[in-house]
């Protein structure tokens, strides 16, 4: 086991890669009574173009097939789910896909060494009939159609398709109705069998642990299982320029005011380790000092009585290319979004004084500390990094020896060809 | 962890030193009443009073202070329980210990002072600015939980179910009375609040009891007996028949709402084993609910059920198929006749005590689920430690259950459909 100290923020991580490729990580918590455990696979929903394992031609897969996968995973062999028994074990399981990764997970008090067996037996051993597959889609179409009703859910998938041409970031990570019909037994294993080798995924433990047993005890459990070589996996993404595909779209639904989203496409780019990470917090800083609560444009917003509640920012990156959105309602959307995009247009030239980078460094680095206290943000966003090649547990040191040239450097996102908008309307809404 | 209980002022503080954690969480609790003409104030109050103070006078003045401690959080927010309202001051800070700095716990403390004791107002009126800004937010909020259709449909089902009951009163307020209030009558509740509430404090975290007696011996609380304050319910409802109301928008999937009367409130003896059935009823992955419903008719992708002990309802909530409503309904009652006829699985009943026995070991692992323990136990008056809880759990049978559920009516089915 490599031990790595983190001594700015006091956390050690133990860390082993094993023979069979698996990466293993071991977070020690003392005092804290609940253990939480993830499994995850670097594959989500971006991921739909590959050679499938032992085969030699690219093919292309349904939308939706990494989270219905995830779902079908929990299917045993004997008939049995592997959330029931975790609940069986008085342990709490879940699971979730996302764009690059689905993870599967557990914590509890009790029964840890049990449930820690559970978890990799069953992810490391599918089931998937005609029969368990067929009665799933049901259950995950009344999943799409509950989505649907969510304006959230609408906006965000709407500013994707105006964005983005044909990377998968377009598509909604549960796919759609329609796609899910096309699923089989045949396509899941064919998924399976690619991304859910060892030398593809990790393992994290966080909570008052004896590490050296929980090693073993994950190392016996793996050299008891035979898995075929690993190989290098060929994923196909379609690479695009920064140009978005429609500048403007729009839907209705039944709503009482209209939603708005404006979003910069971020091009693709090589990002060495970390990197993907630093860049995201560098635009969350930007964003937060112009549009946050203590900005002086938000302020004016509320003053001309433009917007309601608040201005919400997210950013995301994969190792490869991502997005900015910004998402508000208003009762005036044709005013307040001209706004917006013009004063986002303008951070092409950043001014951020030293002072206000002080003050975010520090508001950053307890907001990290903060989130310590909980074990499912730190497994869970340790390994979310872990797959776009960094290392969360080292953002604060590489944040506290950035400058304000680093920052400034993110102008180059905010650009008028990267820009689009989407609104969800009330459904009897008359726009000028 | 140990709960160390001392006076400062009359004001009983509850704290558990430990080092466990990054941060340093204080609540500093106000119990005063609740009902339809203060639910409103106390929403709006809660607002204007996250977002200024006389000396911190606008959003960026507060915001880049709590930047400034080190992302601390500051909130004040306000939720009922039956006819008592909690008004809570909420501050959580890193340890000093982390960051070397040796002023912030100080600091940190004026800061919530300072939000407690000296807010935007004048001449016995609040800042208008502020005023109007956070009047208009509020209503705003209240408009959008339309567009939330669970959160809306819960709503419809609550008003349809207790109207004229204190349960159907919102904490987030209501446009009528929202209307009615000025900056000169929100300072009066602010008056109201400070000086007519019981309050209590809960601190946890890795700080000693002189550092933090020191700390609070400045704040000049105004001390009340908390009996006056009714926090649970003792009401008995009596249903002659089953309530069925329906909505029609423009969705893709229809949300169905139960609402039950149950026989017990969160003081209650029988209060564990409540907790016990829903767990089994439909809070459990196990659940009958989701087993029936979800893994085998494939009808939602979730249903759920939930107790609001201290009102005495039991919700029972899922996203279907509007044409599988009376399918849906059939399967609901009857797992629930099963448990009132005794046909109750042991091993679903010793699941749900296990699921119950670890969320209570992880209350140790949460500030702020720590926090909400001791408050309980300030509530009750009783002190019982987290494992007399666990054996209470550990010692429900399944008659126990069994007579729980036989305490649970059908009241109002609410469905929000598109056709």
């Amino acid at each position: 086991m490599e031990k790595i100290n983190y001594d700015n923020i006091n956390e050690v991580i133990y860390k082993e890669k094993l023979a069979n490729g698996l990466t293993i990580k071991l977070i020690p918590k003392p005092g804290y009574n609940k253990v939480f455990a993830c499994f995850g696979t670097n594959y989500g929903s971006l991921t739909n173009k590959f050679v499938p394992y032992g085969e030699s031609d690219y093919q292309e897969v349904p939308l939706g097939i990494a989270h219905f996968l995830e779902h079908k995973l929990f299917a045993m062999e004997d008939g049995t789910d592997a959330a029931n028994l975790f609940t069986e074990m008085g342990l709490e399981s879940n699971a979730y896909t996302d764009y690059m990764e689905t993870v599967y997970l557990f914590s509890g008090t009790d029964n840890i060494e049990k449930g820690l067996g559970l978890l990799l037996d069953f992810v490391q051993k599918p089931c998937f009939t005609d029969e368990n597959v067929e009665s799933e889609r049901g259950i995950i179409e009344q999943e799409l159609l509950m989505y649907l009703d969510m304006p959230r859910d609408r906006l965000h998938n709407g500013l994707m398709e105006n964005m983005f041409e044909v990377y998968p970031l377009r598509y909604d990570v549960g796919g759609t109705v329609e796609e899910i019909k096309k699923i089989t037994k045949e396509t899941l294993y064919k998924c399976y069998n690619t991304f859910y080798h060892p030398s593809n995924m990790s393992l994290i433990v966080v909570g008052d642990i004896d590490c050296d047993q929980i090693m073993n005890l994950i190392k016996n459990n793996q050299e008891k299982k035979e898995f075929p070589k690993a190989l290098d996996i060929k994923r196909n993404f379609l690479v695009e320029d920064e140009k978005v595909v429609k500048k403007f779209s729009s839907i209705k639904m039944d709503v009482s005011i209209p939603k708005i989203a404006i979003g910069f496409k971020l091009p693709f780019e090589k990002f060495a380790h970390n990197e993907p990470m630093m860049v995201e917090l560098y635009l969350k800083i930007i964003l937060e000092s112009k549009l946050g609560p203590s900005s002086e444009f938000y302020q004016m917003l509320l003053d001309e009585e433009l917007i309601s509640g608040s201005l919400g920012y997210s950013v995301f990156l994969d190792d490869k290319c991502g997005y900015i959105k910004v998402s508000f309602d208003s009762k005036k959307p044709d005013e307040c979004s001209r706004k917006v995009k013009e004063f986002l247009l303008e951070l092409r030239k950043i001014k951020l004084s030293k002072i206000e980078f002080e003050r975010f460094k520090k508001a950053i680095l307890g907001s990290f500390l903060k989130g310590l206290n909980n074990l499912e943000f730190i497994a869970s966003s340790y390994i979310e990094y872990d797959f776009k090649n960094s290392d969360i547990f080292s953002s604060i040191s590489l944040l506290e020896s950035s400058t304000l040239k680093d920052i400034k450097k993110m102008g180059k996102y905010f650009k008028a060809d990267a820009l689009t908008e989407f609104v969800v309307y009330p459904k009897d809404w008359k726009s000028n | 962890m140990e709960v160390n209980n001392f006076y400062i002022n009359d004001i009983p503080v509850y704290f558990s030193k430990t080092e466990k954690f990054k941060t340093i969480n204080l609540q500093i609790i106000f119990l005063n009443e609740f009902n339809e003409f203060l639910a409103t104030r106390l929403s709006l109050l809660s607002r204007l009073l996250n977002n200024s103070t006389k000396k911190y006078n606008t959003k960026k003045k507060i915001v880049n202070k709590l930047f400034d401690l080190y992302d601390a959080n500051v909130s004040v927010f306000s939720y009922p329980s039956y006819k008592t309202s909690l008004t809570v001051f909420s501050l959580e800070i890193v340890n000093e210990k982390n960051i070397n700095d040796k002023t912030l716990i100080n600091e940190a403390f004026l800061f919530l002072k300072e939000v407690i004791f000296n807010p935007n107002i004048s001449w016995g009126s609040f800042n208008e600015k502020e005023f109007f800004e956070e009047k208009r937010r509020l209503k705003e909020s209240i408009e959008k939980i339309y567009d939330n259709k669970n959160r809306y449909s819960i709503k419809k089902l609550i008003q349809n179910m207790c109207q004229g009951e204190i349960s159907s009163v919102s904490s987030l307020g209501n446009l009528e009375e929202l209307e009615k209030i000025t900056p000169k009558t929100i300072a009066e509740t602010y008056e109201f609040l400070i000086n007519t509430s019981n309050v209590s404090i809960y601190c946890v975290g890795d700080i000693t009891e002189e550092r933090l007696k020191e700390e609070l011996k400045n704040f000049d609380f105004k001390q009340n007996s908390k009996e006056n304050f009714q926090i649970v319910s003792n009401e008995i409802k009596k249903i002659n028949s089953v309530k069925e109301v329906k909505e029609t928008q423009n969705v893709n999937q229809s949300i169905l709402c139960m609402g039950y009367r149950t026989s017990f409130n969160s003081n209650d003896d029988d209060y564990f084993a409540g907790l016990v059935f829903s767990e089994m009823f439909g809070g459990l992955y196990t659940s009958d609910l989701f087993r029936v419903v979800r893994e085998e008719n494939s009808l939602a992708y979730s249903i759920v059920s939930q107790m609001i002990p201290d009102v005495k309802i039991m919700i029972v909530n899922a996203g279907i198929d509007g044409k599988n409503y009376d399918f849906v309904l059939k399967l609901v009652s009857d797992e629930l006749k099963k448990y009132k006829e005794g046909t109750i699985s042991n091993d679903l009943l010793e699941v749900a005590k296990a699921t119950l026995i670890n969320d209570l070991k992880e209350t140790e692992d949460d500030p702020k689920s720590y926090a909400s323990y001791m408050f309980k136990n300030y509530l009750t008056g009783l002190n019982l430690t987290i494992s007399d809880n666990i054996d209470k759990v550990d010692s429900i049978t399944i008659e126990d259950v069994k007579k729980i559920a036989q305490g649970i009516e059908l009241d109002t089915v609410f469905l929000l459909t598109n056709n």
